[in-house]
């Protein structure tokens, strides 16, 4: 609740020129992170990460005056977020214009390109598990496993209903679980 | 093992092996990576946005360089294809199939020749375009002078189009509801040689032929002769106008008389009637 009070009074800032540049600043630091290891869980890439976090964060100057707080700042933000990054592993898809096989050995030779990687580690297989998701489920999967993200808000973010989402992230982890069982 | 609790039972209740990995973060940032980029966002949404001509939406001097841009593109596109496969490059050029010499030279002027060519004269038949201008046939002279002038005369007269009085006017009905009642009191009066102290609608009423309708001997009546004629026969006038249109609006339900006491003066209302006994 605290939370949501502090982005009420942001965006009051960001709406009057002479605190405007110090309201999203602030934006800024107070989500950078959380979204930024949202969009890399999604896209693997630090550098592809880099660029979707900080193209979304000019849109969302852009369009912050606009913002009609029907929503949450954190939910819009996350959505945000979300389509960039789907919009973007859309658009290399069809750049590459490879089978869906491919694809998934694009993505896992990614984390196998880290310079951290091991494959022995079982917190590597489930990085590898996870890319071999589709991409909706893997978003529901990084929002509910990683973000820790409530359903309810979950549903808000990503316009489905919660018992959907609950659906997809139970069929996610059993894939992951068989993929690391398996794989 | 996750940190959040309701995950961790989560996991637990679909008895994953999840439930017993460590929910940690694998992949890393550079050093400074996120207060770098926050001045990079700044930078960014700062930076002016090109001027741009209203009338072309364009940034200024858009034009100006274009050209360079393009020819730049092609130089680079043709380096990196040459730099790719040199062996296609070089294929490129070479010329696979002939034409005949000089074929391109007179092209263009045939082209427009074939174009202008009459639809006849290119489907093979060059002596019909000869003869299209020279006219077989002859008519009388001056026949397209009165031409105009004996279509007119022969189209069919339009049908006479007879304007039915409009009958609105509800007192025309009111008249019609108390008259139709009076009538046959009327005819009684007439035949008993009765002199009756008629006034101008009984009049009209009398010389009317019954047959060609009494609304046709009510439309030479005004209004407010009609009601003066109600009132003088000692009608409830409202009562008579209320009568007169009942055929035409649905009268409320009896039950509605006795439970709402304006279901009356709201009917009266609806149907656009005034007091007349007050105002005449």
């Amino acid at each position: 609740m605290a939370e949501q009070l502090d982005d009420k009074e942001l965006l009051f800032q960001f709406k009057i020129e002479a605190s405007k540049e110090a309201a999203f600043t602030r934006i800024i630091k107070k989500y950078q992170e959380k979204l930024y290891w949202h969009i890399r869980r999604m896209v693997v890439e630090h550098e592809d990460a880099n660029d979707i976090l900080q193209n979304m964060f000019i849109k969302v100057w852009k369009s912050l005056e606009n913002f009609r707080e029907d929503s949450q700042l954190y939910t819009w933000l996350y959505r945000i977020a979300t389509n960039e990054s789907l919009t973007f592993l859309q658009q290399q898809k069809k750049r590459s214009s490879v089978s869906m096989d491919d694809e998934d050995s694009t993505i896992s030779n990614k984390i196998k390109a880290d310079e951290h990687f091991d494959a022995n580690k079982l917190e590597w297989k489930l990085q590898l598990a996870i890319q071999k998701l589709p991409e909706k489920q893997r978003t529901v999967f990084n929002l509910r496993y990683y973000d820790e993200m409530p359903y309810e808000e979950m549903s808000r973010v990503l316009e489905t209903s919660e018992g959907a989402l609950k659906a997809s992230y139970h069929h996610a982890v059993k894939k992951i679980e068989d993929y690391i069982l398996n794989g | 093992m996750h940190s959040n609790l309701t995950i961790q039972n989560e996991l637990n209740e679909l008895n994953s092996i999840l439930a017993g990995i460590l929910n940690t973060n694998v992949y890393t940032v550079p050093d400074g990576y996120f207060e770098a980029m926050l001045q990079d966002i700044l930078h960014t949404v700062h930076q002016p946005s090109p001027v741009m001509n209203s009338n072309t939406d364009v940034p200024t001097g858009y034009f100006e360089g274009l050209a360079d841009v393009i020819m730049n593109k092609i130089k680079d596109a043709s380096a990196t294809e040459a730099a790719e496969s040199p062996l296609l490059l070089s294929l490129k050029t070479l010329p696979t199939y002939q034409v005949p010499a000089g074929y391109f030279d007179g092209f263009s002027a045939e082209t427009m020749d074939r174009i202008n060519i009459p639809a006849a004269e290119s489907e093979g038949a060059p002596w019909l375009l000869s003869l299209r201008n020279n006219n077989t046939y002859s008519l009388p002279q001056g026949y397209f002078d009165g031409l105009a002038t004996d279509i007119v005369s022969k189209l069919p007269v339009p049908a006479k189009v007879i304007v039915m009085r409009k009958r609105s006017s509800f007192f025309n009905y009111a008249a019609a509801a108390v008259i139709t009642g009076m009538l046959g009191l009327s005819l009684v009066s007439v035949l008993n040689n009765k002199n009756t102290d008629t006034t101008q609608v009984q009049t009209a009423m009398v010389e009317s032929n019954i047959d060609e309708g009494i609304d046709k001997a009510l439309s030479t009546v005004s209004d407010a002769d009609i009601v003066a004629y109600l009132k003088e026969s000692g009608e409830d006038v409202n009562a008579a106008l209320v009568a007169s249109v009942s055929e035409t609006n649905n009268l409320p339900e009896q039950v509605d008389y006795l439970t709402d006491d304006k279901t009356l003066d709201n009917l009266l209302q609806n149907l656009n009637i005034k007091d007349q006994s007050a105002t005449n």
